[in-house]
């Protein structure tokens, strides 16, 4: 089950991009479940209690609060780096803030049937529903853990740490088998490490820094993949494959 | 104190000055402050003359210069193993410079190295001399290596010449054995003056290419302001065309709806406000250089049977200078409309540029008519330019190495793939 969410201001929208969605989920035969907000305030407040919205359309000329305003919040204030925010704009020329809360995509308005479904195919591909959780086991204690919170693991010693939203833990494992339950969006910067593509907030030349400031090393070995991987990711998010 | 004794010691200081200049190659980040490096090093100089004046065992002196080295290498910041082997690669270097120059003197045979009283003193003096000026070619050329700035090699070659030919010439100037203490100092005196001033005209030299590398930065800066102000000049002008016409534009539009066919003239509004917003620029994205460029390049094809597809979604500014954007996205382009043009049916281009994690992406796919030749892993094409087309591929490879990004080409039998990553945020 996928779960949308459309902020818009103009109703009109809202219920085109709705029309759009219940379309494709026919078409393709996949549950969604669409949730519509008028204004940030209202969108902002639901997500604060249930943080199941996978995908966000955010028309950017939003009325009070601008759509970058409640996207840094939403990133920032409810530490929420795994939502995808597809922007709506009219305009051109963005400013620089709006890219530092990773946006998924852009769509220009008028909204069209076209790129309404690349966003939902491009979602739909990214979550793998086999790999929500991710499960371990401490002295025959299982603790499972939304991969959505996970940030990174680190190979410490002998053991596999574990760096959730919500705090650390050991466990007895190798990153390899730990690398088998994850999906395809957990990377390998470093021999070390396996990091959640989503919780990087930058990736430089030579070590990238995780949405919350610590930086992580990239080795000259791993350095092409993540390379390619980025490049991958764009590939993908482009309207037309010639 | 002998002769050979006050030599050694006065030239010290260039063997301290070729230890620093390869701590500046090997090392980024100078983790002490600047006195404290310099104490370090006036440490190191004074370890050195120390063992020289009390033990001066060959032993003594390799220790010395081993911890010497490494003592003055924590001052920088690196990890424990990279300082440990830097240690000795620059001893290392040393030691060959040293031998170098002894054999070289065997070598030639010059004579009155055999038995002259000053043996000892030139051999001292030109292998400093020859230490720290193979130092400073290799700070000169690791510098060079991170700058854009392409030296020729006859810039090394001329330097390399200079250097050994004063050596040369010096070495024989010093042949006869009737020269006295004082005439001797006053030679090498001469000698180290001399490569001195080669050295700083050097520099001189190195400025000059610089300056005219920021001169054409801004050569293509200032193409670039012209280019857009010439499509800005085209939207005015289109404007002014449009205000002639608009009493006819309006009379047409009046009778279209008087005649009830209403769809027609919003259709025929909607024209002339497209025409009116240049929403016929290819590129809108708000970045002033890319738009600049993007526009110019692509407009040649704009109008013609090429299938264009373009998306650019990135923000107003980023930390990439003008002229890097114009050589990456300008060659790019280049390459893909040439390719493009050359292909019979079929012609398709896609420009996609986006912006992730602090990376510039630049993808370039077009349509091309099969015919690659990859000579040494450089592309060129089936044209009479292949040079200039090989040249085009190092330039954006080397531009967007600068950053620490980098180029990947791909292609089937169709379409021509180039994906540039760059990142951007420092």
């Amino acid at each position: 089950m996928l779960n949308i969410a459309i902020c818009n201001d103009d109703k009109y929208i809202c219920s085109e991009i709705e029309n759009i969605i219940i379309e494709y989920a026919k078409e393709t035969k996949t549950a969604i479940e669409t949730e519509v907000f008028y204004s940030g305030e209202e969108l902002y407040g639901y997500m604060q209690k249930d943080s199941r919205i996978d995908l966000i359309f955010m028309d950017i000329e939003l009325g009070s609060t601008t759509g970058i305003a409640v996207s840094q919040y939403i990133r920032n204030m409810l530490d929420n780096h795994t939502v995808k925010i597809v922007f709506i704009t009219s305009k051109d020329g963005y400013e620089r803030e709006l890219f530092d809360v990773q946006p998924f995509n852009f769509i220009k308005k008028t909204v069209t049937k076209q790129s309404v479904s690349k966003c939902l195919d491009l979602l739909v591909k990214l979550i793998d529903k086999n790999k929500e959780v991710f499960e371990y086991s401490i002295n025959r204690t299982v603790f499972k853990e939304d991969i959505k919170n996970i940030m990174y693991f680190e190979n410490n010693l002998r053991k596999v740490k574990i760096v959730t939203k919500n705090g650390t833990n050991y466990f007895n494992s190798t990153l390899a088998q730990v690398k088998e339950k994850l999906p395809d969006y957990f990377l390998e910067p470093h021999g070390s490490f396996i990091v959640n593509y989503d919780y990087i907030r930058q990736i430089g030349e030579n070590e990238l820094v995780m949405v919350n400031g610590q930086k992580i090393e990239i080795s000259r070995r791993y350095k092409k993949n993540i390379r390619e991987y980025q490049i991958k990711k764009a590939r993908e998010q482009r309207n037309v494959i010639i | 104190m002998s002769l050979y004794e006050i030599v050694f010691l006065i030239t010290l200081p260039l063997q301290t000055a070729a230890v620093f200049l390869y701590n500046k190659v090997f090392f980024t980040q100078r983790v002490t402050s600047k006195i404290t490096e310099t104490v370090a090093y006036l440490f190191y100089t004074a370890m050195i003359a120390g063992v020289f004046l009390t033990v001066r065992m060959p032993f003594g002196f390799i220790i010395a210069n081993l911890l010497g080295i490494f003592f003055v290498a924590l001052n920088y910041e690196s990890k424990m193993m990279k300082k440990i082997m830097n240690v000795f690669i620059i001893y290392f270097i040393m030691f060959v410079a040293e031998t170098v120059v002894w054999i070289g003197i065997g070598f030639f045979e010059i004579g009155m190295f055999e038995y002259s009283q000053f043996d000892s003193v030139l051999g001292v003096l030109i292998t400093r001399v020859v230490l720290v000026s193979v130092a400073y070619v290799f700070y000169k050329y690791a510098n060079n290596k991170k700058s854009t700035i392409n030296l020729p090699w006859y810039y090394y070659m001329a330097h390399i010449v200079v250097i050994f030919g004063v050596l040369w010439l010096f070495l024989l100037s010093i042949e006869y054995e009737t020269m006295s203490t004082g005439q001797m100092i006053f030679c090498c005196v001469l000698f180290i003056t001399v490569i001195a001033a080669i050295l700083f005209i050097d520099n001189m030299v190195y400025y000059t290419f610089a300056e005219k590398h920021k001169l054409e930065i801004i050569k293509m800066q200032n193409e670039a302001y012209e280019n857009q102000t010439e499509i800005i000049n085209q939207s005015v002008s289109n404007i002014r065309a449009i205000k002639h016409d608009i009493n006819n534009h309006i009379y047409s539009i009046i009778s279209m709806y008087e005649n009830n066919s209403a769809e027609n003239a919003r259709e025929y509004a909607q024209k002339v406000i497209d025409e009116i917003n240049g929403n016929n620029n290819i590129s809108k994205s708000g970045n002033f250089i890319i738009d600049s460029i993007v526009n110019f390049k692509l407009q040649q094809i704009a109008s013609s049977d090429v299938e264009l597809n373009v998306k650019i979604n990135v923000p107003q500014s980023m930390h990439i200078i003008a002229y890097d954007i114009t050589v990456v996205l300008g060659n790019l382009l280049d390459n893909a409309i040439k390719a493009v043009m050359e292909t019979k049916t079929d012609k398709k281009l896609s420009l996609d540029i986006s912006v992730s994690k602090g990376n510039l992406i630049i993808l370039v796919d077009n349509s091309y008519s099969g015919n690659l030749i990859i000579n040494d892993g450089q592309l060129q094409s089936t044209k009479e330019t292949k040079h200039k087309h090989g040249m085009g591929i190092k330039n954006i490879e080397k531009t967007v190495q600068k950053y620490g990004g980098e180029l990947y080409i791909d292609y089937n039998e169709n379409i021509f793939s180039a994906s540039a990553i760059i990142p951007y945020i420092k």
